[in-house]
């Protein structure tokens, strides 16, 4: 009879173990601010996803070998827009990075296109989600017409712990991409090349 | 063997739900709804009182097996409808508080149901209403119903629907902008 029950709870802990948890990384919005003291930009710029990049799913450890899932691309996109729109004049999501009708129609300067990957880890072996995790964001900026301005790279870093993720899973990962859009906030407010006339 | 039996029952509902206190993600803007905004032209608007029905279907916390989603807002999902639309006119430059265009509602029907083992679904109706000073413009129902795979395992079945929230009044408010007699009536 024993042995039922120990065959019973492996197969619990088999079942347990492994999961892909569903988590969302999107950042609050109201926390992406731009510092007072650093001017926009007076230029109205596009930004372009391609949409297997948008849709792209991506799995990465959480806590007690249990692993996390996520839309990096998707859960960052809307604080990526309040980032650029508080450092230039107008901000456009382009559905291609040549649709020079909308481009001409808004008097779109830059074009823009990201790149993020991200990693996550747990110091837990009896929770799933991560305690923390790390996006890194990188902008290739353009002109309208293809020709390179600035390339730029941030790390962003999230820490949890469980008092505080127990109410929402994705925490480390909301704080880390919200670090990530700051720190490339002031990158861009601060490069002199995307201030040329 | 009693025993054996009641250690097993414990498990699997230990598996299926976890009975914890959980709340929805706050609402993350759709970039999709923001540029329906701006492309709509010229208009400026102001979010006023979102109230909520009390249909049965308007859940308020939402049962997740024996887990209670609340929202982050007031603990009110209207407020959570109210919100999404704010975020989404801020992010178009659309929002004016001293404007006299008012978008106001009732929500009328708000739940998730995440008791199928492969299917979850979510469903949310408003009545949205705008008004220019006195006059009332639009008044239409809008509703949608969603679903997502889902999960024997309370521990990925609950998490999924808990992130699905915000999607789910994204959804909604795309088929709000998609309705051109909503956007004439804010201009």
């Amino acid at each position: 009879m024993r042995s039922i029950l120990y065959v019973f709870l492996l197969i619990v802990i088999m079942v347990f173990t492994g999961c892909a948890h569903t988590i969302a990384i999107s950042p609050d919005i109201s926390k992406i601010e731009r510092d007072i003291n650093l001017e926009p930009i007076e230029k109205n710029v596009g930004y372009y996803i391609a949409p297997d990049v948008r849709d792209k799913n991506v799995t990465t450890p959480g806590g007690g070998g249990d692993l996390v899932s996520y839309f990096p691309y998707k859960d960052i996109e809307t604080g990526f827009y309040k980032m650029l729109a508080n450092v230039f004049k107008d901000v456009t999501q382009l559905k291609s990075p040549k649709d020079m009708d909308t481009i001409n129609r808004l008097s779109i300067v830059y074009i823009i296109t990201p790149e993020i990957s991200t990693d996550s880890s747990s110091s837990s072996s009896f929770t799933w989600p991560p305690t923390h995790f790390i996006v890194n964001l990188t902008c290739n900026i353009t002109d309208k017409d293809g020709k390179f301005i600035i390339k730029s790279t941030v790390t962003g870093e999230g820490l949890s712990e469980y008092d505080e993720f127990k109410s929402d899973f994705s925490l480390s990962g909301k704080r880390a991409a919200r670090d990530a859009l700051l720190k490339m906030q002031t990158i861009l407010l601060r490069s002199p090349e995307l201030r040329n006339p | 063997m009693k025993r054996l039996v009641m250690i097993a029952i414990l498990i699997i509902f230990g598996i299926i739900g976890s009975g914890c206190s959980l709340m929805a993600p706050k609402y993350t803007a759709s970039i999709d709804n923001v540029q329906r905004l701006k492309d709509a032209g010229d208009f400026a608007a102001k979010v006023g009182k979102f109230d909520s029905s009390s249909e049965r279907s308007n859940a308020n916390p939402i049962s997740l097996r024996g887990s209670s989603l609340s929202s982050p807002y007031e603990d009110s999902y209207a407020a959570y409808l109210a919100e999404a639309i704010k975020q989404e006119l801020i992010l178009a430059g659309k929002l004016k508080p001293d404007t006299d265009v008012e978008i106001s509602g009732l929500l009328l029907k708000n739940d998730i149901d995440t008791s199928g083992f492969i299917v979850a679904t979510g469903d949310v109706e408003a009545r949205f209403v705008v008004k220019k000073g006195e006059i009332e413009r639009y008044n239409q129902i809008k509703t949608i119903h969603q679903e997502w795979e889902s999960s024997f395992l309370g521990s990925v079945a609950i998490p999924r629907a808990q992130e699905q929230y915000p999607r789910l009044v994204q959804r909604l408010l795309e088929v709000l902008y998609a309705d051109n007699d909503f956007l004439l009536a804010l201009k």
